[in-house]
């Protein structure tokens, strides 16, 4: 069943406008992304991405000025990481892949890349504001599901609008919007079981939780997703609501048996309760997770390949596999699960 | 890179930022665009030699 509902969204530029400019450098990429723009895949959630730039802002200059010039592209967004030179906000596409290869293109065009530069940090954005229990699992899965562990200081969460008089949002990981453009137009999944139903616009009229990944990879932009789609469906009662609940479970579950339940109740995320205005407190679980992780992955290391003989403080002290193996079985699971129904859903329902 | 140094001890590095060992790492794709395919050269049709 589909429902169709017409939604224009104002853009200072348009991606179409973007995609001309990287058709020059990378016109394969480009026509990927001009076919798939507004595709949602698997009923996950559309991806936007901004792009904050610690480097010389000039390398993104031909792009800025093909777009329409630093008045009309960059001053118009007051956003941005505390220590970026610029800040390049993109127009949301319908899937994940179309976002990496959004990103390709762009790094195809500016040269250098983009991922895992530790110039450009990523910050991405998926529609809907989490709660804050909701907020600090996005945290977790994304910290221990990444491809690099890294080290915060609360300095690299700052942004523009850390002390912001109308949206203060602290220095976190988790950010919302400020009420600004919000795409509506992509499909969202509601119904359950045999019963789907597409809808042609997302079910909120604005409202983001954003990540500020960092130095980012593609399979962070995948793992944001994906969580973030299970999270967003499990609170606004989407067509993964059961899974997402599922996930949430385990996510708990898992947290609790390493000792990091606790981890939980931080603000993760700024919201309107002044329960969570606090960044110190947030900042000491970021930090215990941290701890634990760089531990993890010592732990990990010495029983790799290469490491013959061990102390007994490289024995693990416990028989599971150890958080970081869990995270990325557990993300492999959900993400196979929602592929394998939703392709079972196509098989039903023939479009 | 943050250094850690407290007097009187040699100075520890530690990194801001480490591979995730349980993650496989996945070969980055190739970033330069495919080559653009000539069309194929169909060979005009040519009368069959008879006798």
């Amino acid at each position: 069943v589909r429902r169709s509902i017409v939604v224009v969204v104002p853009y200072r530029y348009s991606l179409e406008d973007l995609l001309v400019l990287l058709h020059k450098c990378a016109p394969t990429k480009a026509d990927a992304v001009s076919l798939r723009r507004r595709t949602v895949d698997h009923g996950l959630l559309s991806v936007g991405l901004k792009i904050h730039s610690l480097g010389i802002p000039s390398r993104f200059d031909a792009l800025v000025e093909g777009l329409g010039g630093p008045e009309k592209i960059l001053e118009i967004n007051r956003f941005k990481q505390a220590q970026a030179s610029m800040c390049l906000v993109l127009p949301p596409v319908g899937n994940a892949r179309s976002a990496i290869l959004l990103l390709d293109a762009i790094g195809e065009f500016i040269g250098p890349e983009l991922f895992n530069n530790r110039e450009i940090q990523l910050q991405v954005c998926s529609p809907g504001r989490l709660d804050a229990r909701r907020s600090a699992l996005l945290g977790v899965a994304f910290y221990l599901g990444s491809d690099t562990l890294r080290r915060y200081s609360l300095g690299d969460l700052a942004t523009s609008f850390t002390r912001h008089l109308f949206y203060p949002r602290g220095r976190r990981l988790i950010l919302y919007d400020a009420n600004g453009d919000f795409d509506r137009g992509f499909d969202w999944w509601k119904g359950f079981g045999t019963h789907r139903v597409v809808d042609s616009q997302l079910p909120f009229d604005g409202g983001r939780s954003d990540l500020l990944a960092g130095s980012a990879s593609r399979l962070d932009i995948e793992n944001i997703n994906l969580v973030a789609t299970l999270l967003v469906h499990a609170q606004y009662h989407g067509y993964w609501r059961d899974l997402g609940r599922q996930f949430e479970a385990e996510m708990e579950g898992l947290l609790d048996k390493h000792l990091l339940a606790g981890l939980i109740a931080a603000p993760w995320v700024r919201t309107s309760d002044p329960n969570t205005h606090d960044d110190g407190r947030f900042y000491s679980a970021l930090q215990e997770l941290i701890a634990y992780a760089f531990e993890e992955a010592r732990r990990i290391k010495v029983r790799q390949p290469g490491h013959l003989f061990r102390s007994w403080l490289d024995i693990p002290s416990r028989s599971s596999n150890g958080i970081l193996q869990e995270v990325q079985s557990l993300l492999r699971k959900y993400r196979q699960e929602l592929i394998s129904q939703s392709s079972l859903l196509d098989r039903r329902e023939p479009t | 890179m943050i250094r850690a140094h407290q007097p009187g001890s040699q100075p520890m590095d530690i990194p801001e930022a480490i591979p995730n060992p349980a993650v496989v790492p996945k070969q980055a794709p190739d970033r330069r665009e495919p080559a653009p395919t000539n069309p194929v050269d169909k060979p005009e049709k040519v009368p069959a030699e008879r006798g």
